[in-house]
This record gives C-alpha cells, sequence and structure tokens, in this order.
C-alpha cells in the first residue's frame, strides 16, 4: 500500500494557495480579502503556512507600509528563512557563522514586527511571530512571557502562539518540564472541549520521549500515566463531536497519531490516520525521522491493515524489534525545534 | 506681557506678579563650561558670592545648573534689591576667606546629596566632556585657586552674560548691578560619545532609565507626559510589571531637549522591562497615541501655564531663553502652542527620540529591538612600556608618551593624553585618569610588578592643568595584591621554561608507559625474567618521575 502522503498545507486547506499567488501577485487588495475571511488562530495559523514559502520576502517587502497583515507575513516568512540557515540541529552542532546568520535574520524579522505590533498591537499574529524571535534569539523567559501575556489578552487559546510558548517552556529553550507540561494542562483545560489546544499534551510528551535515550523513552511513552493523559487529551479535542477541521487541524490530528503510534495503540492511532486520510503534518512526522513521508507509511500502513488493531508491543519481542527499528531510523538530534 | 527693559546694562524682564516682588539674577554659566579637572568651581562661586550679601533672614536661592546659575530671592522692594545688589558686588570682590570653609561644604553637600538615578546617561552620551558634566563629581574643587576664580568670574560673570528678572510690576528701587564688561558666552556643542544611535548599554538591575535628543517646542513636552501615562498605563496598571514610572523634561540650548524616562521591575520581573518599555515607544512611533492621554496633558500643562503666570513664575524660564537666543514668549503664546499640538506632532517627536535613544537596561541586552551597543571599551591600545599586573601576568598597563592603556585578555582602555579630561592623584601613587570619551584607566601601584615605576613615569606626562591632587585615602581604600599572587610570580620566562618541559615530558612519561606495560606483559615469557623485571622497574620509576614533573610544570603554567 503507497498511499499518497501529503505534507503541503494547500491540500489541507485551499486558502493557501489562494493567498500565496496573491502575495506573488502583490495584489494586495486579494491578500486583505483572504485573510478577513479568517480570524483568530485560523487566521495565524494561514499566515504561517503561506510564509513558509520561499522567495516571498521580495513581493512582501514591496507591500503598502503599515499593512498589519504584510508585516505579520514578513515576519514569519524571515522567522523561517533564518531558521532555514541556522538547519534544525542541536545547537552545539551550528556553526558561529550559521548562527551569526541566523541571529542577523532574526532580528531583521523583530525589527519589522516591533513596527508591526506598534501600529496594530492588537494582531495575535505579530505577537505569535514576536514568540518565536524572542526565543530564537534567546530574550529570556521574562520576555517571552510578557510577550505570550501581550497575546493571551487580545486571545487566551490562541494556538499557534501557544505551540511557541511551549517550546520556549521546554529545557532546551531556558524552561523545565515541570513548567512545560504545566503549560500544556493549562491551555487544555482553559478551552471548551472539541477545541484543538489539547494538541500540546502530545506535543509535550513527544518531546520528553525525544529527550530521552532508549529504552527510557519507549518506556516514558508507553507508561500508564502518559498513555492516559494523552488518551484523555484526544478525547477532549480530536475526539469529541465538536472537533471541527479548522485552520490547522492536521497538525493536531497528526500528533496524536504519532503519538498513539509510538504507544503501539495502533487501534487509536488508525482512527487518527482516517481523519488524516492521505494528509499530514511534516514537522510532526518530522519527530520520528528525518523521512517524515516514510514514516507516515509505515505508520499508517501498521495501524491501517487488517487485525493491526489487536497489535500491540508491549511484550519483550516487540520492544526489541521497536529498538532494531529506532537505529534503523537516522534521529535528527533537533527535530521538532 | 513681558516687558524688556535694561538694568544697569543687564538685560531684563518684567513682567506681572502677585504678591511680594520675586526677582532673580542669571547667568550663562554651568557645569557644562567647566573642565573636568575643574568640575565644581561654579558651583563654588555661587556659594561665596550670596556670602556677603547677609543674606540670613532672605528668602533667597542660589542654584548652579546644566546651563544657568541662578540668584534669586522674593521679599520686599528693599530686600530683593540689597540681596542682588549684594550678589553682584561680591562677584566683583569674592570673599576668598571663605575658600576653604565653602570648599569643605561642597563636599558635604556632595555626600548628602548622593547619585541620582539617571546620573550615568549624560557621561555615557557625550563623554567627560560639556554635557557630560552632570553626572560627574566635583572633582575639581580641590584643584581651584583664588586666580582661578577670578578668572572664571570675569569669562562668566558679566552684564552682557547675565539677564535679570522681576516679577512685578517695576524694578526694586535701589537695585545696583555693579558686574563688570564682557561678552555672551555661547552653550558648547555638544559632544558625543556615541558612534550611533539608538544605544545601549546595561546598568544596575532592576531599573530601566531612557534618554533622547528631540528637537525643542511645544509637542516635545507633552511627548514626555504622554509617554509617562503611556507607561503608567501599560507597565504598571495592565501588566503590574513596573511600580514607579517617570518622565523629565529638560531643554538643551536654544533648540533641543532632554527627554528622559525611568521604569523600575522586581529582580524577577525585570527582563520584561527592555520589552515593555521599546514597545510602548515604538507604539507612539506608530502614532498610536490616545487622544485623552493627549487631551488630559494639554489640559494639564495650560493649567500649569496659567497658574504659572498667575504667580509670575514662568517669566524666569523666559529670561533664560534669552541667555540662549531662543525666542522669549507671552504666556497666552505658549498656551496657544500647548493646545495647538497634534497627536502628528507628538508622534514625531516621538520618532526622533526612539532615534536619538540611549537606553540603560537592568542588564538585560537591547540589540534585538534595533540598538546599538554603547562602546564600554576603547578600540586601541598606546605603545609605550608594558606592566604585567601582580594577580594575573595576562593583564598590563602600558604607559607611553601619548597615553596609557589597560588590557586584559577580553577588554580594552586607553586614555590618551590629548584627549584626557583628568587625572586624579592620590598621595600613595594611585591615579585615574578619565579620557574626553568618558574612559577610565586607574593605575593602581600597588598591583603591578614595578608599579612605582610606572606611575613615575606615568606623572613625567600628564599634561598641565589636568592633575588634581586629593588628600590621602583610607589605607583599607588602596588596593593589594592578593597574598597569594606575590607568592606564585614568576617571570614570563619561567613559564616558557614549563612549557617546553611539558612538551618534552609527556611523550618520554607515555614511552615509560608504554615501555613498562609492554614488558609486563611479556615478564614471564622473556628468557630472563629478572633482567627483564629489572629494565620494567627502570621504567616505571621514569614513569613516576616524569609524572611528578609534569605535575610541576602545569602548575607553573596555569599559576597555581
Amino acid at each position: 500500500m503507497t498511499w499518497p502522503v501529503r505534507f503541503a498545507p494547500d491540500d489541507a486547506y485551499p486558502q493557501v494557495g489562494e493567498l500565496r499567488d496573491a502575495v506573488r501577485g502583490r495584489d494586495w487588495a486579494a491578500v486583505a480579502t483572504i485573510v478577513d475571511r479568517l480570524a483568530g488562530a485560523d487566521r495565524t495559523g494561514l499566515l504561517i503556512d503561506v510564509a513558509a514559502t520561499p522567495g516571498l520576502a521580495e513581493p512582501l517587502g514591496e507591500s503598502p507600509a503599515g499593512d498589519p497583515t504584510a508585516a505579520a507575513l514578513l515576519g514569519f516568512h524571515l522567522v523561517e528563512a533564518a531558521w532555514t540557515v541556522r538547519t534544525d540541529l542541536a545547537a552545539p552542532l551550528v556553526g558561529p557563522r550559521r548562527f551569526r546568520a541566523f541571529h542577523q535574520g532574526l532580528k531583521e524579522a523583530e525589527r519589522v514586527l516591533i513596527a508591526g505590533a506598534g501600529r496594530r498591537p492588537d494582531d495575535p499574529a505579530i505577537w505569535t511571530a514576536r514568540l518565536a524571535t524572542a526565543r530564537g534569539l534567546e530574550l529570556g523567559q521574562d520576555e517571552a512571557w510578557r510577550r505570550y501575556r501581550r497575546l493571551a489578552a487580545i486571545d487566551p487559546n490562541h494556538l499557534p502562539g501557544q505551540l511557541h510558548m511551549l517550546q520556549q517552556v521546554l529545557p532546551k529553550w531556558g524552561g523545565t518540564w515541570t513548567r512545560a507540561f504545566e503549560f500544556a494542562r493549562t491551555a487544555m483545560r482553559s478551552q471548551p472541549p472539541g477545541g484543538p489546544n489539547a494538541v500540546l499534551i502530545p506535543v509535550a510528551h513527544l518531546e520528553r520521549w525525544l529527550s530521552l535515550a532508549p529504552p527510557h523513552d519507549q518506556d516514558y511513552i508507553e507508561s500508564p500515566a502518559v498513555r492516559q493523559e494523552v488518551a484523555e487529551a484526544a478525547l477532549w479535542s480530536v475526539g469529541h463531536p465538536d472537533f471541527a477541521r479548522r485552520h490547522g487541524w492536521v497538525g493536531v490530528v497528526s500528533a496524536f497519531a504519532v503519538v498513539f503510534s509510538l504507544q503501539g495503540d495502533h487501534r487509536s492511532a488508525a482512527t487518527a490516520f482516517r481523519m488524516l486520510g492521505p494528509l499530514a503534518n511534516r514537522p510532526i512526522f518530522g519527530y520520528l525521522g528525518n523521512q517524515p513521508a516514510t514514516v507516515v507509511r509505515r505508520y499508517r500502513l501498521l495501524a491501517l491493515s487488517p487485525g493491526a488493531g489487536g497489535l500491540t508491543w508491549t511484550n519483550a519481542k516487540g520492544r526489541r524489534a521497536w529498538h532494531a527499528l529506532r537505529r534503523a531510523l537516522p534521529l535528527v538530534a533537533g527535530a521538532g525545534r | 506681557m513681558i516687558e524688556r527693559i535694561d538694568v544697569d546694562g543687564v538685560p531684563a524682564l518684567l513682567a506681572p506678579g502677585s504678591g511680594q516682588t520675586r526677582a532673580g539674577l542669571a547667568f550663562r554659566v554651568g557645569f557644562v563650561d567647566e573642565p573636568l579637572a575643574r568640575r565644581g568651581i561654579t558651583h563654588l562661586v555661587e556659594h561665596l558670592a550670596p556670602y556677603s550679601a547677609g543674606v540670613a533672614d532672605y528668602h533667597y536661592n542660589g542654584a548652579t545648573g546644566v546651563e544657568f546659575t541662578l540668584f534669586d530671592m522674593h521679599g520686599s522692594d528693599e530686600d530683593v534689591a540689597s540681596f542682588l545688589s549684594g550678589v553682584c558686588s561680591s562677584l566683583l570682590e569674592l570673599p576668598m576667606h571663605r575658600l576653604a570653609i565653602e570648599k569643605d561644604l561642597l563636599r558635604a553637600e556632595a555626600n548628602g546629596r548622593g547619585a541620582r538615578i539617571a546620573d550615568d546617561l549624560p557621561m555615557w552620551r557625550h563623554g567627560a566632556r560639556d554635557y557630560g558634566m552632570p553626572g560627574y563629581p566635583e572633582w575639581g574643587l580641590a584643584a581651584v585657586t583664588e586666580d582661578e576664580l577670578h578668572e572664571w568670574v570675569a569669562r562668566y560673570f558679566t552684564k552682557e552674560n547675565a539677564v535679570l528678572w522681576v516679577a512685578g510690576d517695576h524694578v526694586p528701587e535701589g537695585l545696583k548691578l555693579m558686574l563688570p564688561n564682557g561678552e555672551r558666552r555661547a552653550l558648547p556643542t555638544p559632544s558625543s560619545a556615541l558612534p550611533e544611535t539608538p544605544a545601549w548599554f546595561t546598568g544596575p538591575s532592576g531599573v530601566l532609565v531612557w534618554d533622547a535628543l528631540v528637537p525643542r517646542g511645544a509637542a516635545a513636552p507633552v511627548f514626555a507626559d504622554v509617554l509617562e501615562r503611556a507607561m503608567r498605563r501599560e507597565m504598571r496598571q495592565e501588566s503590574g510589571l513596573s511600580y514607579t514610572v517617570t518622565t523629565d523634561y529638560d531643554t538643551l540650548g536654544a533648540e533641543r531637549a532632554v527627554v528622559t524616562a525611568v521604569a523600575d521591575a522586581l529582580p524577577e520581573k525585570q527582563g520584561e522591562l527592555v520589552g515593555a518599555f521599546t514597545g510602548v515607544l515604538d507604539a507612539m512611533c506608530a502614532g498610536r497615541i490616545h487622544e485623552t492621554d493627549l487631551a488630559a496633558v494639554v489640559k494639564q500643562r495650560v493649567e500649569g501655564l496659567e497658574e504659572a503666570a498667575r504667580r509670575g513664575a514662568t517669566v524666569s524660564g523666559q529670561a533664560l531663553n534669552l541667555l540662549v537666543g531662543a525666542p522669549v514668549r507671552d504666556v497666552a503664546e505658549m498656551i496657544d502652542e500647548v493646545r495647538a499640538v497634534t497627536v502628528a506632532e507628538v508622534a514625531d517627536v516621538a520618532a526622533a527620540a526612539v532615534a536619538s535613544g540611549l537606553l540603560r537596561t537592568p542588564g538585560t541586552r537591547a540589540d534585538w529591538a534595533g540598538y546599538a551597543a554603547a562602546p564600554g571599551f576603547s578600540d586601541h591600545t598606546v605603545d609605550g612600556t608594558s606592566y604585567a599586573a601582580l594577580a594575573e601576568p595576562r593583564d598590563h598597563l602600558i604607559i607611553g608618551a601619548d597615553g596609557v592603556s589597560r588590557t586584559s585578555s577580553d577588554t580594552t582602555a586607553t586614555v590618551r593624553f590629548d584627549a584626557c579630561s583628568i587625572v586624579l592623584a592620590w598621595p600613595d601613587g594611585g591615579r585615574q585618569l578619565v579620557g574626553h570619551d568618558a574612559m577610565v584607566v586607574t593605575v593602581e601601584p600597588t598591583l603591578y610588578a614595578d608599579g612605582r615605576a610606572a606611575v613615575t613615569r606615568l606623572d613625567e606626562h600628564i599634561p598641565a592643568g589636568l592633575r588634581v591632587d586629593l588628600p590621602a585615602r583610607d589605607p583599607d581604600g588602596i588596593p593589594q595584591p592578593p597574598a597569594v599572587a606575590v607568592r606564585e610570580r614568576r617571570a614570563p620566562r619561567d613559564r616558557v621554561g614549563a612549557v617546553v618541559g611539558l612538551i618534552v615530558l609527556i611523550p618520554l612519561a607515555l614511552l615509560c608507559a608504554m615501555a613498562a606495560f609492554g614488558l609486563l606483559l611479556f615478564i614471564t615469557e622473556g628468557e630472563d625474567p629478572v633482567y627483564n623485571g629489572v629494565l620494567m622497574a627502570i621504567f616505571a620509576a621514569g614513569l613516576v618521575v616524569c609524572g611528578f614533573a609534569i605535575h610541576r610544570c602545569a602548575r607553573r603554567v596555569y599559576g597555581r
């Protein structure tokens, strides 16, 4: 079964292509119309997806001065470009020249975003982007929290910003595991069931899993406490009847698919993969290896094979097989930056 | 409303006032005119002058400021006339017998005053010259001589360099301004110690301080007040970050003004200060200024001006304008200008302020917000004789014909003699040089090999007029080299020897170890086990000796 794997956001969200074309065509009226159809986290998600397109700096630089949407787009784009220069490797593996260019790019982004925030301080997309620059520029927990509070004052459940803030409170960016899980749990509970924010739970567990060395990582992700919490988070979000396929839903479902697969809970993973169809989120599956498409196919196959629902890898033999698989997958050190 | 007249050759402004007569005499001289080596001389004159006026009961005030020196008084016509006339006559003949006492009083005053929170900004912005002077202590007092006082008075306290103002309906009878003739002294052009702005540097924790140069005008003080309201709302009321938020406004010459802002924070939240403050500024730049803020500030300022006009308090400020060649204005005119200030004008001032800003952070960075690092080190060293520090032989003091440098592994401080503002000298040999750029080089003879010789050499080169001899320091205040450093003191040649020793000894030790280990493996297999055993013992002993020598050499190299 070699189903297609569609990572491109265009496949899930048609407005991404529309907006990209409008930006490339420097049609600022059309940009405004497309973006204004969405609000809040959906709008931010759309801007992030479009900003990831290479080569948008030039048209965006020609946008009319003071356009907050263009400022946010350019900010996200420059952040993305800076990370491309830096690569996703762990900090010690990045050379000094790359780091300088990375910081230069982020400062440029920050300059654009400062101007944007000055004009439109109530734009959640700009504060989301400023969370990304604060982290890359290592401005510290205080400044990041200040920005997050500004964002939360506009939209208390702004998932794109919360995903950035979750990274910020992880140990790799100067936080602690306690704070990270506290943040994820608070974010989940502070919105009604059916919303996407519970995705912070599987993402936090994925980060913890990634930080541990085998075999502790597998023991961790399969532990009853983690299983229970991820299952609850799933019921609170993707498994809830009110869960809506709004912008960003592919990432949310992908995160649950990944964690259920890691836990060997293929029955639950199958539900997630059925929801996704051919769609998948590249960064989320990137947690499992630097060939995300292969990873998707492998786990989807495992989950959706007839009878796979009964397949659990809690026995020793299965675990040894799992570790062999893990060794075969060259894991990137800084996946999920 | 304001009448311009002439009193004994001194230009004067007369404006109506209520109650008793208020009058003042201002001179265009202040801190900006003082060289650092004579810092305090104007203040000394200001203290000496009212003495002979027999001042005990009068409501008089003398003040030395950045650009002006003022004497003012309120009371009956007779009191005012006799006070100001007395000041003038005592300026002509300063009571020099009071010199030592007044110097002591000024030192006591300085001790009691304590440092102000934004004291170091002028120094960082302008260096140790002209507009950088307000941040420096009155270091020149110890060196001021009677002749220099006479020269200072003759230069600055003249008819042409003075202005009289009177809030009342007439000039008090009997007022005689007997001052020498001279000329109007222009303000110095502000020096700059900042290669680019906006700039930042780190200061003490818990507080952020910022200042900026903006064009003078009605919108500038309005900007300062609106900024304070915006800071109070966003940094205090909404985020609970700061308790104290204040701004200040001061004119600088005829065309510019300085706006200062201060915000504090608890140590655990101070990392937010830079972002929060620059955020407030950037919003104002972008024109996001609350109309209600602007209206409230304008209302307050208009009320303040009306109240000041009733008391006759605006005329003194106009008198100072006259001294620096700025237009003299009526209150009605000033009120109209304040009322006409628009949001766009305030945003323009904000933009000018951001561009010229100097930010002192509570230890956090500000480069990400578009601020350049203010230079904290020199970019060059002078050529000359080098003296190694006893505690850290890699640190050096260099004394040359052009200046003095202190170098450590990552920083350099240089003061060139042709750009030196002061050399403080203590009897124990301690010296402190301050450059025009505010760079400081401290020379403590106790901390350097041959330190005495270094000071002798330095003293030969100090330019005339810059040296200020200070009284002996408390012996506990003289730095002493750490005792262990004296014992471990080594000539550089000694360390070279140790390094060479290490290079030879380490391979030798490895060789011994390999030979001994090899012999151990074959000890029983060889033809003559005794011979092999003895050989192995020799190599093992060699290994021990090498190890010991390596340990000694390593200790020398790393100085432990």
